[in-house]
């Protein structure tokens, strides 16, 4: 007797389908944060903490700024990103101008969750469009797999990275600029990236 | 990257990336792919999958240009696991 995997689409992994959570979540018993460097607020829904993450996408025809955070075990919705807030998000939803706040006023946190559920809803979130991601992805992990792919600055020819790396690579002394003044750019952290030291060959 | 530095760049990506540093590193010298930023142009996101079984790591690193002049230093704006790439985004590499 054949031996098959009942299971449905067994090899996909759960938050690739996230779903709305059974017990609608309470906007006042959510935590929110707002990253002002990457102008991203991150909200989760209370008694998720400890949970792990993944933002899924919700395929909307704009710029996808207002996404979901799925359960990488279960697929439960367990909070909601946006991207963008400020550059773009609050022209068309001015309230949530608050959202950057510390403490956020419960109202605008309702407001948000209702137009996440809606946009889930309406355009849902999950499976990675075929047509990018899986060819790229693909592609790098054959490369590295066979040992192919160039590292460090080759890797990336066009670059600005590339052409800094090499540069630090080439010379004792590293490139180095004067700190900024002003409390948005207290909180950025250089990271000296370099290129890789794994040589392909 | 200092602690706070490490804090910041994660907020409200803490419980998913504590301890993952190093693969934070991982998707910045070793990406799968590169794309440029939908929305700002001096920005490039660098995914990066450990493995099959598990979702992509994307970093979303900021390039300013510092002396002399053609070099760029790189800060990271923030890091998360995703499903997917965004539409708008355009590939760089491969």
């Amino acid at each position: 007797m054949a031996l098959t995997d009942a299971r449905p689409d067994a090899a996909a992994p759960p938050w690739t389908a996230p779903r709305w959570p059974t017990v609608p979540p309470d906007p006042a018993r959510t935590s929110g944060a707002y990253n002002p460097l990457a102008d991203e607020f991150v909200l989760r829904f209370g008694g998720t903490g400890g949970r792990h993450s993944v933002v899924m996408l919700i395929k909307t025809p704009d710029a996808q700024d207002i996404n979901v955070l799925a359960d990488d075990e279960t697929g439960e919705r367990i909070g909601v990103q946006i991207d963008n807030l400020r550059f773009r998000v609050i022209t068309e939803h001015p309230s949530w101008r608050a959202l950057a706040k510390p403490e956020p006023p419960v109202p605008v946190v309702a407001d948000l969750l209702a137009e996440a559920k809606r946009r889930f809803a309406r355009y849902g979130a999950g499976e990675t469009p075929p047509a990018v991601a899986p060819r790229h992805e693909a592609a790098g992990a054959r490369l590295y797999r066979e040992g192919i792919a160039p590292a460090g600055r080759d890797r990336h020819p066009q670059s600005p990275v590339a052409e800094s790396n090499a540069r630090r690579l080439r010379g004792p002394a590293r490139s180095s600029r004067p700190p900024r003044s002003g409390a948005a750019m207290s909180n950025r952290v250089p990271t000296r990236l370099r290129a890789s030291s794994r040589r392909t060959r | 990257m200092t602690e706070a530095g490490w804090a910041h760049i994660l907020s409200g990506h803490t419980v998913d990336m504590v301890g993952r540093e190093h693969l934070v590193r991982a998707a910045i010298e070793q990406a799968d792919f590169l794309t440029d930023d939908a929305d700002h142009p001096r920005r490039e996101c660098h995914y990066y999958r450990p493995s099959a079984d598990v979702p992509m790591l994307k970093v979303v690193v900021g390039y300013d240009p510092v002396p002399p002049p053609g070099g760029w230093s790189g800060t990271v704006i923030t890091a998360y696991q995703v499903g997917e790439v965004k539409r708008k985004e355009r590939q760089r590499w491969p």
